[in-house]
Order: structure tokens, then C-alpha cells, then sequence
């Protein structure tokens, strides 16, 4: 079996969306896709949350395996709060790039979640969601940096991750302000896809798998502007103006698709899919107050109350000093991960007591109700044994909560537990996209839902690679032709390579002196 | 209470090992007016970033092998944020917390 395979990610694609641009020729090419090959509603993971998702995309096992349930690394013990960002380090089970690397197959990873670091491989590595200043530390090979600089239009501060644009909560971002963000976002893109046509035109990757964040981003923002059943039936002059420029960006991306497969050629099998769908969110539960008010936690006296609707305090900070640690015992960390963290060891839970803990904890947050309508706002509790089971779960929220509308909580302080926004947001939806096409992949069929696990079993097949017998994913059979299966079946393969196989080069002290200081510490007791 | 010598020399192993991995994790253009010293500070003298705060942290770890650092303590005091780190406050953290513990 020869052939490229391409793994073209839209963060928070929809068919919601994606269906009535096909249909009003916003996307001619992803509706040619869809119309040659196979599409499907592609299941999230039980949380649909992008660091979860694209890592068990990328890795075919769920976030109980990987480890990875946030942009931030959160323990939460007798020490308090610890509050790290999620690097490559943390990410234990070995991505599909390096499995086709190491196989003989040269890869390309672009712009994915925990990813920095970069680990090795034959190919290239540019991480997403890291601060442009490092950027040219984390892309690899080291050289590929210089190359990336030479891009017409290359612009670190606004390909990655922006701390100032990011800093402003979408909630928040006035409306003059909407077209320039809106234009950031189309002119990133371009850069991706620049560099994604350098790495299969010029290093002959058989193998790329990227994302486009843009959409995401456009669609919590302006989901009221996009979605069908939303859009006004008479909108103003700005909201006419607003929508046509996310068009433009929906425009410029399936532009984007086009031409990637143009240049891979007609013998790659092309994956278009997403981590999560998307829906629209119109209150904000406020889930420390609620526990305040039963007792699981104390705002610290310096934590500020919230009326505009926040989720988290400004970006990336670490937010332990909202909480009066001395009287917490369960508290909600990070907004996205919509989890719940209950303190162990002195000062939290012992053992013995934890399961009748988190038993009253969950009845705690499901017997609230609306003032306004008296109905539920959390829908369902995840469990971390039921939905994270794996041999890395130990970072996992203890309770993850599936709200009424689907919507992210906040972790701030408010006068009370529910508050309606202002105005809609989008929200992330369990059910996201999957269209495929290339040499034996069925045409024109809609098929059953597929899980985002096996994207994974489905990408290594395309490539010819066995599927590893530890992975979580299975082959999506229903993709591709019955007679074309039937000739080249699925083979199991050797496990995955575990994390310590393939950390990162050795510890980069200065070289000269690095061996002598650092074998001092290992006798002193300092380094293990 | 002056330090044995021994002590000294192990907190001044510590001391050099650190700066060698915070100015390795570098990779901003900053014009460094003095050598990076135990008075020097990751944020109003080298220009860290948060997330930059949080790398080194990270590298820390991998670098001393130690990968359960309660940098809590470091990060929080008296229930606040710190604003800033010197390069001293992580040298004695680690040499706090050699084999393991809190010495």
C-alpha cells in the first residue's frame, strides 16, 4: 500500500455549520469531499475539550491513557495547588507521527496541543499552542526554523498562541474589535498551510497531520452570527458584516484544503475532521460558588467577585490564591476541563472517606436548580474510574460535569451560581466531523458515528503501518470499500513505544561543565 | 549559624547547575547587563514570561530528575502569588528539598 496520508484537523467543526456552507458554496471543495467520500458525526471524547480530544486523536488511546486533560498540569494535595502547563512530558502514550516515523514513514505534526517539547523523529515538529517567543526553540529540527522565517508572510506573533489577543476573554472583546480578530485568525491560517505545503513539497513528508485552530475560536465568539438557526432574520449593518468576515475565513480555509490535497497528490487518503462540535451556551455556572455555599470551599477574602460573565482570571494564571486553602476540599481548577478537584492527603480527604465524599459532592451539584425555571443546570457527572479509567488518570479531575447547555463553568467568584450572558457564545458539542477520501475509501456514504479514538487506526491504515495492539483505537472498517479491505486487511502490530523510549535529548546544561555538576548533585542526593 | 563548608559547596553545585538551565531556557532577545546571579530576578531582570516561568519549572524538574517538586511552595506564600522569583528563592527551594524532602 503506498500513498501520503493527510490529517487536516478544524478545531470545533460542525456540520451544524459545515452542511449550509456546502450548501450555499461557501466550501465547494470540502462539499466535493464529502460527496467522494465518506462522512460521519466523529464522537468526542467523554469531555469534549481540545487538549483531551486532539491528544486522543493523535495517540488513538482517551485521556485516562494519555494523561492529558488540560493546557495545565493540575495536582491538587496536602501542599496545596500545584499549576503547571502540560508539556510532551506529560503526554504518556507515543502520537501517530512518531509511530510512522518510526516505520519508515517521514511525519509532520503542526500546531497540536502538548506537543513542546518536541520529541524526536524523522520529520518536523511545529507545536500549536505555545507563545511565539518560543517558537523557535520548539520547532524541530532545529534548522526548519530558519526555513519557516524565509515564509512570505511569516509572522510567529500571530501563528501561535498570542498571550495580549488571547488575554481578552471572547466574552468580553468589544465590537470594534471583532473584524481585526476575525482577520488574525484568516491570516494564521494561511501560515499553517504555508508550512504544511513547505513540509510535503520540500522534506516529502508522507505523513502530516495538522490543525486549524481558527475555527474554534471564531465559532465561541460569533456562534450567534453562524448558526442557522440563530442568525437574525433581520440583522444589523455590523452583524452583516461580521458574518460575511467569518465567511471569508471559511472561504479561505476549505481554499486551504483544497490546495494541501492538490499537493499531496491523488493517491493520499485525506482525513478532514474535528475534536468537538460546537452549540450555543447562554448562562455561565459559577461552580466554586455553589460549593462554597455548601461548604466544600472558601473564597480567599481577596477574591474578586465576577459580573461580566468570566470564566477564569486573565489567562494562563494561576488562580490558587482565589481559595482559602485551609477550609477547600473540592474546587473547580480550569474552566475548560469543566473538572472538579478534591484535595487529598492532610487538610483534604483521606482515603478511606473518598468515595462517599464524591458521592455527596455529585448529588451536591446535580439537586441544583435553576431559580428562574427550577430545572437542572448539571445535566450528568463524569466519574474519573468510569470515563478516565487508564493507567494515567492520576491528574484527572475527580468529577467532570456535563452542563444543561453544554457550556464551560466558571471558576471565579460571583453574587451567585447561575447567570445568564449576555449575549450567546458558542460552546463545545460532543459530536464533531469526520470526511475522508482517497484510494479505497468508500464514496458518497454516510456512515455511523465514529469515535475520535479511532482516527488514529484509521490514519495508520491509510499509510500501510500494523495497528498497535496497545492502542485503544479500532479500525473504522465501515470507511473504506469491502473489496478493497478484504485486500488489505488491518494487521496488528507491535505495542506503542513507551514514554521513557523516546524522551527528549539528554539534559541541556552547558556541555562543558554539565557531567561533572550534575554527577555532584546525583552523590549529594540532589538529582535522582 | 555559619554553614559547614561542605554545605556551602553543595548550595553553591545547586546554585551553578540552576543558572546554567535558566540561561539555557533563554531563547528571547534580552541584553544581559550583569551575570545572572542568586540576586538576579526571572522577571524584572531576565524578562521571563508566565508561561516561560512555568518551562523553566518544567525543566527543573527533568533536569534534576526530581519530578514531583512542590514548586507550590515557591509560587505561593501566605496564600498570594508571588510576583517575581530571584534565582537565589529556586536555589535554596532545591537545596530544601534534596533526597526527596524538605530538609
Amino acid at each position: 500500500m503506498s500513498g501520503r496520508a493527510l490529517l487536516l484537523g478544524i478545531d470545533g467543526a460542525t456540520f451544524t455549520l459545515l452542511d449550509p456552507f456546502i450548501d450555499e458554496g461557501v466550501m465547494p471543495f470540502l462539499g466535493r469531499m464529502v460527496a467522494d467520500g465518506v462522512h460521519c458525526t466523529l464522537a468526542s471524547t467523554p469531555h469534549p475539550y481540545t487538549p483531551q480530544a486532539w491528544t486522543a486523536l493523535a495517540t488513538g488511546c482517551g485521556p485516562g491513557e494519555t494523561g492529558i486533560f488540560d493546557f495545565i498540569r493540575v495536582e491538587l494535595g496536602e501542599h496545596g495547588l500545584r499549576y503547571m502547563m502540560a508539556t510532551s512530558h506529560d503526554l504518556r502514550r507515543e502520537t501517530i507521527w512518531s509511530i510512522a516515523a518510526r516505520q519508515g514513514r517521514r511525519a509532520a505534526s503542526l500546531n497540536f496541543p502538548v506537543s513542546f517539547p518536541p520529541r524526536p523523529l524523522d520529520g518536523a515538529i511545529v507545536p500549536g499552542f505555545v507563545p511565539p517567543r518560543h517558537l523557535r526553540r520548539f520547532v524541530y529540527p532545529a534548522g526548519l526554523y530558519k526555513r519557516l522565517t524565509e515564509l512570505p508572510g511569516f509572522d510567529p506573533s500571530e501563528l501561535l498562541l498570542n498571550l495580549e489577543l488571547e488575554r481578552t476573554p471572547l466574552e468580553m472583546l468589544p465590537a470594534d474589535r471583532y473584524e481585526d480578530w476575525i482577520r488574525v485568525h484568516i491570516r494564521r491560517e494561511a501560515q499553517w498551510a504555508a508550512i504544511a505545503e513547505l513540509l510535503l513539497v520540500e522534506e516529502g513528508c508522507d505523513f502530516l497531520a495538522m490543525i486549524f485552530d481558527g475555527a474554534d475560536k471564531l465559532q465561541h465568539l460569533c456562534w450567534r452570527l453562524l448558526d442557522p438557526a440563530l442568525v437574525a432574520q433581520q440583522p444589523t449593518r455590523w452583524e452583516r458584516r461580521i458574518r460575511a468576515l467569518c465567511l471569508d475565513y471559511y472561504r479561505a480555509l476549505d481554499e486551504h484544503l483544497e490546495h494541501l490535497c492538490d499537493v499531496a497528490g491523488g493517491d493520499a487518503r485525506v482525513v478532514v475532521c474535528s475534536d468537538h462540535g460546537f452549540t450555543a451556551t447562554r448562562e455561565i455556572f459559577y461552580a466554586n460558588v455553589l460549593l462554597a455555599e455548601h461548604g466544600y470551599l472558601r473564597f480567599s477574602d481577596r477574591a474578586p467577585s465576577d459580573a461580566a460573565g468570566r470564566h477564569m482570571i486573565e489567562a494562563h494564571r494561576n488562580p490558587a490564591e482565589l481559595f482559602d486553602w485551609t477550609a477547600t476540599k473540592a474546587v473547580a481548577i480550569t474552566a475548560g476541563s469543566n473538572g472538579i478537584y478534591v484535595r487529598r492527603g492532610e487538610g483534604g480527604i483521606c482515603p478511606a472517606s473518598y468515595d462517599s465524599f464524591v458521592e455527596r459532592l455529585a448529588q451536591t451539584l446535580l439537586a441544583y436548580r435553576d431559580p428562574t425555571d427550577g430545572g437542572p443546570v448539571v445535566r450528568r457527572i463524569l466519574f474519573r474510574e468510569d470515563v478516565f479509567a487508564g493507567a494515567a488518570n492520576g491528574r484527572a479531575p475527580d468529577l467532570t460535569l456535563a452542563l444543561r447547555d453544554h457550556g464551560f463553568l466558571s471558576v471565579l467568584r460571583s453574587a451567585s451560581p447561575l447567570r445568564r450572558r449576555p449575549q450567546i457564545l458558542g460552546t463545545h458539542h460532543p459530536d464533531g466531523v469526520l470526511v475522508a477520501r482517497g484510494p479505497g475509501i468508500r464514496s458518497g456514504a454516510r456512515i455511523e458515528t465514529v469515535s475520535i479514538l479511532d482516527v488514529a487506526a484509521l490514519l495508520l491504515h491509510s499509510l500501510g503501518l500494523p495497528l498497535p495492539i496497545d492502542m485503544q483505537a479500532e479500525l473504522p472498517t465501515e470507511v473504506f470499500e469491502p473489496e478493497w479491505l478484504s485486500s488489505n486487511p488491518p494487521r496488528p502490530g507491535p505495542p506503542t513505544e513507551p514514554p521513557a523510549a523516546f524522551e527528549t535529548q539528554p539534559p541541556q546544561l552547558d556541555k562543558a561543565g554539565e557531567t561533572q555538576v550534575l554527577e555532584r548533585l546525583r552523590a549529594l542526593g540532589y538529582v535522582e | 549559624m555559619t554553614e559547614h563548608a561542605p554545605g556551602a559547596a553543595r548550595r553553591a553545585d545547586v546554585l551553578v547547575a540552576l543558572i546554567k538551565i535558566i540561561e539555557a531556557e533563554i531563547d528571547w532577545d534580552i541584553e544581559l547587563l550583569d551575570a545572572i546571579s542568586r540576586d538576579t530576578h526571572l522577571i524584572g531582570d531576565l524578562d521571563y514570561d508566565s508561561v516561560a516561568v512555568i518551562l523553566l519549572l518544567n525543566k527543573i524538574e527533568a533536569e534534576f530528575r526530581r519530578p514531583n517538586l512542590p514548586f507550590e511552595e515557591l509560587l505561593m506564600v501566605d496564600g498570594t502569588i508571588v510576583g517575581d522569583l530571584s534565582v537565589g528563592e529556586i536555589a535554596d527551594f532545591l537545596h530544601e528539598h534534596r533526597n526527596g524532602g524538605h530538609q
